[in-house]
C-alpha cells in the first residue's frame, strides 16, 4: 500500500476499532471460552506476530494479548476467522512439516513474501495496535505512560536533558 | 428544563460552545443579553479525562465521518473537532499565535496565485489589535502581558539548539494559553504531557471550565446539552426565526430567536446552512454567492521527528510548548506565497508510532519503538492557499440518522502548498541534522485539524458569505461566529483569532441589538 494511503487505513482502523470498543480486550476466561481460533492456528499467530513486532525485553504474555485481540475479532466476523485459518494452512504448508521450530530469519522471510496479503494485514494491525498499548511494552521501550497522578512531569525530569546546555532566560520561563 | 421557553424569540441562540460560541455566550451575557447555546455534546468534567491516548481517541471528537471525495487522501479520515462543551478546546494544545498583519491580506501582498480563491480579509490587523490583546488576557497567554513563559522542556532544548544553529531568532517556548503561575487556587502546568488529551489540571484554556461558568454565573446562559442543531429557518423577510435542532431525547425542538449565531466548526457550521436551504435560499441559507462552503483551508502540517544520539523524552511536558515564527514571512524568493511555523510536538508511544511508522514491522519497527525515547519532534504548519473547489457540499447519498444529507469534502493540495511543504521540511530536516540526528522520520499530516474558510468574511458579498463583523452579508440577524469566517488560513493556529473576533462580534451585536437595527 502507499505510504499516505496506509496511514489513512490505518486511522480508519483505529476509527473502527475505537467504535467497536475492541481494545477493550476480553478477560483470560473469556479467552478461553472463544474458540474462533483453533490451537494450531493460535501457534502459528504466535511465531508469525513475533516476528512482526520483534521487541526485545517482551516476553510471551504480552504476545497472548495480540491473540486475545484476534480472537475477539474473529469471534464476531467469520470472515475474519476463515482469514486467519487459511493463512495459516498456507503458512504451514509453505513452510513445510518443521514449521512449528522455524527460525526467525525463516518466519521473516515468508512474512515478506506475503507482505501484501489481507493476512498479514490482519496480523500486523493487530499486533500494532495491541502492542502499542501495553505497559510492559512501554517498560521496555522507557515510555512512562500516565502521569497525572504522579503530579506530571515538572519533578521528574521533564527537563533533566544535559548533554545540550540550557537554553538562554529570555527564551523560556521559570519553573514554578 | 430549559431556562427559557422555546417561543421566547428575544434572546440570542448559539450553535457550539467551543472557542467562537463558548467565548461569544460568556460576551454576550456579560452585557446584559440572554442566550441558548446549544451544544450537540454532552458536558465533560477534568474527570472524564484519562491519559491514554488510545482510550481517549474519539472519547471527546465527533464519531461522525463526512463523505470524503479528495482524489489524493489526506492523512486523517475525518475533521478532529470536539463534541462537547468547550468543543475543540478540550483537545486542542493551546498554541496562541497572532495572524501577521500581511497575513489578513494575502491578496495584496501575494498577487494573484494561479488556482487559488485568494482575497482579502475584510478588517485590518490593526482593527483586530485590541480584541487581540483581550483574547490574550482572557486566555493567560504565556509571553504576553505579563504572563511568564512555559519553561523549557527537553524536547524544547533540542528545538531551541537546531533552531540557532540553523540563524532562527523568534524561538522560544512559545505564546500558549496555559497557565505557566499559580492564580488564586489554579495550578500552574504541571507538564503532564497530555495536553490533547483533556487538561486534567485546568491549567490549559478551555471554554468547558472559563467561559462557560462564568456565563453561567451571570445567570443569563442556558446551555442545552446533548442538542443538535439541524436547520435554521426565516420568515418571508429573509430575516433568521430561530433553530430548529433535536434534544437530548432526541425529539424535534424549534427555539426562537432574535439572533442566530454558527459555531459548529467549519464543516457543521457550512453544512448547517447548506441543509438550511429554502424557496428563498436554493443553494443554502444566505448562499447565494455560492461561497457556503468553499475555499475550505486548513494549514499545511507535516511531522518531522529525529533519533538523537542520546535520551530526549519529549513526551514529558506540554507538547507543543517550542515556536519558531522566523520563516513567517512572504519570501517569494523560497518558491511558494506564505509562511510556516515550527512547532514543538511530542506524542505518546502509542499515537508517535501510528503516526510515524504506520507501515513499519519486524526490526525496523522495533528498532523505532526500542528508540522512542530517543525522538526530538516538530510540525511544520502553515498556510493553505484556499481553492473555489476545495469545498463542503452535501452529499447526494449519506444521510444522517436525522434524514439530513451528511457533509461531502472535497480537499486536494494546491501547487503551493507542495512547494512550502518541501521547503518546511527541508528546513526541518537540516534543525535535527546540526544537532546530531542518527535518523529523521516524516509523516504528512496535512487537512481536518484546522477547520476555516467555509463561510468565509469578504468585502465584496459575491466572494463570500459575511462581512468583516461575521454578519452574513443576505441575513443580518445570522452571524457566524467560529473559523468557517476566516478568510485565509495565514500559519497562525486558529483559536486566538477566533476568540478575538467573537470578542468584537459581541460588542458590535450588542450595539446592534440596543440600536434595534437587528
Amino acid at each position: 500500500m502507499r505510504r499516505s494511503t496506509r496511514r489513512l487505513f490505518l486511522l480508519r482502523l483505529l476509527d473502527v476499532v475505537m467504535a467497536g470498543g475492541l481494545l477493550g480486550l476480553p478477560s483470560l476466561a473469556g479467552a478461553a471460552a472463544v474458540k474462533s481460533i483453533v490451537s494450531r492456528d493460535v501457534a502459528v499467530l504466535r511465531l508469525l506476530c513475533r516476528r512482526i513486532l520483534p521487541l526485545r525485553r517482551i516476553g510471551e504474555r504480552s504476545y497472548d494479548q495480540v491473540i486475545r485481540t484476534l480472537q475477539a475479532q474473529a469471534g464476531s466476523n467469520p470472515e475474519l476467522a476463515r482469514l486467519l485459518a487459511d493463512g495459516s494452512a498456507q503458512m504451514r504448508k509453505d513452510l513445510g512439516r518443521g514449521w512449528r521450530n522455524a527460525k526467525a530469519p525463516v518466519l521473516t522471510d515468508y512474512l515478506r513474501r506475503v507482505e501484501a496479503t489481507h493476512y498479514f494485514k490482519a496480523l500486523h494491525d493487530a499486533t500494532l495496535f495491541t502492542l502499542i498499548n501495553q505497559p510492559t511494552v512501554w517498560a521496555a521501550t522507557g515510555y512512562e505512560g500516565e502521569s497525572f497522578s504522579k503530579n506530571g512531569y515538572l519533578g521528574r525530569g521533564f527537563n533533566d536533558l544535559k548533554w545540550l546546555p540550557e537554553p538562554p532566560a529570555s527564551v523560556m520561563g521559570p519553573v514554578p | 428544563m430549559n431556562r427559557y421557553p422555546l417561543d421566547d424569540g428575544d434572546l440570542v441562540v448559539i450553535i457550539g460552545s467551543g472557542a467562537g460560541g463558548g467565548t461569544l455566550a460568556n460576551e454576550l451575557c456579560q452585557r446584559g443579553i440572554r442566550c441558548v447555546v446549544l451544544e450537540a455534546g454532552p458536558r465533560f468534567t477534568t474527570a472524564d479525562f484519562q491519559n491514554d491516548e488510545l482510550a481517549m481517541a474519539g472519547k471527546l471528537a465527533w464519531p461522525d465521518s463526512p463523505e470524503i471525495t479528495s482524489p489524493s487522501p489526506l492523512a486523517s479520515s475525518k475533521p478532529y473537532v470536539g463534541k462537547g462543551v468547550g468543543g475543540t478546546t478540550m483537545i486542542w494544545s493551546g498554541i496562541s499565535v497572532r495572524l501577521r498583519a500581511w497575513e489578513l491580506k494575502p491578496r495584496t501582498t501575494y498577487g494573484a496565485v494561479a488556482g487559488a480563491s485568494l482575497i482579502d480579509w475584510p478588517i485590518s490587523y490593526e482593527e483586530l489589535t485590541p480584541y487581540y490583546a483581550l483574547a490574550e488576557k482572557k486566555m493567560s497567554v504565556t509571553g504576553t502581558h505579563g504572563n511568564s513563559l512555559l519553561p523549557a522542556n527537553n524536547n524544547f532544548k533540542v528545538l531551541y539548539h537546531g533552531a540557532t544553529r540553523l540563524g532562527y531568532r523568534e524561538v522560544s517556548t512559545g505564546q500558549m494559553a496555559i497557565q505557566s503561575q499559580w492564580q488564586d487556587d489554579q495550578p500552574p502546568c504541571m507538564q503532564i504531557g497530555f495536553c490533547m488529551q483533556g487538561c486534567k489540571i485546568a491549567a490549559k484554556w478551555s471554554t468547558l471550565y472559563t467561559e462557560i461558568p462564568k456565563a453561567e454565573a451571570t445567570g443569563r446562559l442556558d446551555l442545552r446539552t446533548g442538542c443538535l442543531a439541524l436547520q435554521i429557518h426565516h420568515d418571508d423577510n429573509g430575516r433568521v426565526t430561530g433553530v430548529l435542532y433535536a434534544d437530548e431525547q432526541d425529539r424535534r425542538q424549534f427555539q426562537k430567536a432574535r439572533v442566530v449565531c454558527v459555531a459548529a466548526n467549519a464543516v457543521a457550521s457550512s453544512r448547517l446552512l447548506l441543509n438550511s436551504a429554502s424557496g428563498r435560499f436554493a443553494d443554502g441559507l444566505a448562499n447565494s454567492s455560492g461561497q457556503v462552503g468553499r475555499n475550505y483551508v486548513t494549514h499545511t502540517h507535516t511531522f518531522v521527528m529525529a533519533r538523537m544520539p542520546r535520551p530526549v523524552h519529549a513526551y514529558r511536558g506540554a507538547v507543543q510548548a517550542g515556536l519558531v515564527h522566523d520563516e513567517r514571512r512572504h519570501d517569494p524568493a523560497r518558491g511558494f506565497a506564505g509562511g510556516y511555523m515550527l512547532q514543538m510536538i511530542a506524542f505518546g508511544l502509542p499515537f508517535t508510532t501510528l503516526a510515524m511508522v504506520p507501515g513499519a514491522w519486524g526490526e525496523d519497527l522495533a528498532d523505532f519503538m526500542q528508540h522512542y525515547t530517543h525522538l526530538a519532534g516538530l510540525l511544520v504548519m502553515g498556510e493553505d492557499m484556499p481553492q473555489a473547489s476545495n469545498r463542503i457540499t452535501l452529499s447526494k447519498t449519506g444521510k444522517d440518522r436525522h434524514g439530513l444529507p451528511i457533509a461531502s469534502i472535497h480537499l486536494t493540495h494546491h501547487a503551493n502548498d507542495l512547494a512550502m511543504t518541501t521547503h518546511a521540511v527541508g528546513r526541518a530536516d537540516a534543525l535535527y541534522q546540526s544537532v546530531g540526528a542518527q535518523q529523521i522520520y516524516h509523516a504528512d499530516s496535512s487537512g481536518l485539524t484546522h477547520n476555516l474558510g467555509t463561510n468565509r468574511m469578504s468585502a465584496r458579498p459575491d466572494e463570500g458569505v459575511v462581512n468583516g463583523w461575521g454578519q452574513a452579508h443576505e441575513v443580518p440577524n445570522l452571524f457566524i461566529s467560529d473559523g468557517s469566517q476566516f478568510a485565509s488560513s495565514g500559519s497562525a493556529n486558529p483559536t486566538l483569532t477566533i476568540v478575538a473576533l467573537a470578542i468584537r462580534q459581541a460588542e458590535f451585536i450588542a450595539r446592534q441589538l440596543n440600536d434595534r437595527a437587528i
